[in-house]
């Protein structure tokens, strides 16, 4: 009889919040660590060429050539309206695969580093606090609550909004 | 005096390269670890495997970082001791 109520129990407690639990892969920018669902990630690899593309916006740091696809880049510090920074050996680029109307696009950021792939409970995922109705928080899934630490968690869809796809996919086709 | 120079400059290169292998490492393990998760279940003994390749790699970067011989002070505590042409200490 415990049993089955434990069982039943978790199910329940799982069920809740459960869409946002998941795997995560962490990144340092500027100091700070967030994290993007892994299963949005397509490949992580170091910094390697970027070919800029004129009359881009400043985020758009170009295009780079990933196994014979032309895949475009941004940089995630600029994006976020951070300080820009020089690329380090420690730079990397994450290939995410974003949604767009046509299905997934991949799209590489630039982060100043890689740092894990965590697995994250609902119990470790808080919703994003009210910040006040002049910050948009859309593109946040919420706050992950690790070792003392505040890890931000991503919606890499919503942070790589239609209007940058857009823009995009006008100038690679 | 220069050969010592050398030694070292050899071994701060080596350093350098341990360095960037484990952070190349690092970097595939992480990529592992994200098609491990992409195949769900049938992924958890290879995300293990990820996992441990990670850990390899951090020890190595650790190791690169902390080598076992300080390097400045080798040169300056054999100074006094009046060493002869071609012996070596170790």
């Amino acid at each position: 009889m415990p049993t089955s109520t434990l069982v039943a129990n978790e199910s329940s407690t799982a069920g809740q919040t459960d869409a946002r639990a998941g795997k995560y892969l962490t990144f340092q920018l500027a100091k700070e660590e967030f994290g993007i669902r892994v299963l949005k990630v397509r490949e992580i690899m170091g910094l390697q060429e970027i070919t800029a593309v004129p009359q881009t916006p400043m985020h758009i740091k170009g295009v780079i050539n990933l196994r014979g696809k032309v895949v475009p880049v941004i940089d995630l510090r600029l994006k976020f309206g951070l300080d820009a920074a020089e690329y380090t050996q420690r730079t990397c680029i994450i290939v995410t695969q974003v949604q767009g109307e046509s299905g997934l696009i991949p799209m590489g950021i630039v982060v100043d580093g890689v740092s894990e792939v965590l697995n994250l409970t609902a119990q470790e995922i808080e919703d994003t606090p009210d910040f006040g109705e002049a910050v948009t928080g859309q593109y946040l899934l919420g706050m992950a609550k690790v070792k003392g630490k505040v890890k931000i968690l991503l919606d890499i869809d919503r942070v790589l909004s239609s209007q940058d796809l857009h823009g995009l996919t006008a100038i690679l086709t | 005096m220069r050969e010592e120079n050398d030694t070292s400059r050899k071994l701060l290169k080596l350093m350098e390269v341990v360095d960037e292998v484990a952070f190349q490492a690092s970097i595939l393990a992480l990529q592992a670890s994200v098609a491990a998760a992409g195949a769900g279940e049938n992924g958890l003994g290879f995300a293990r495997t990820a996992d441990e390749v990670r850990d390899l790699a951090r020890r190595g970067a650790q190791a690169a970082k902390e080598p076992a011989v300080p390097l400045p002070h080798s040169t300056s505590s054999r100074k006094p001791f009046p060493v002869g042409e071609g012996e070596r200490i170790f």
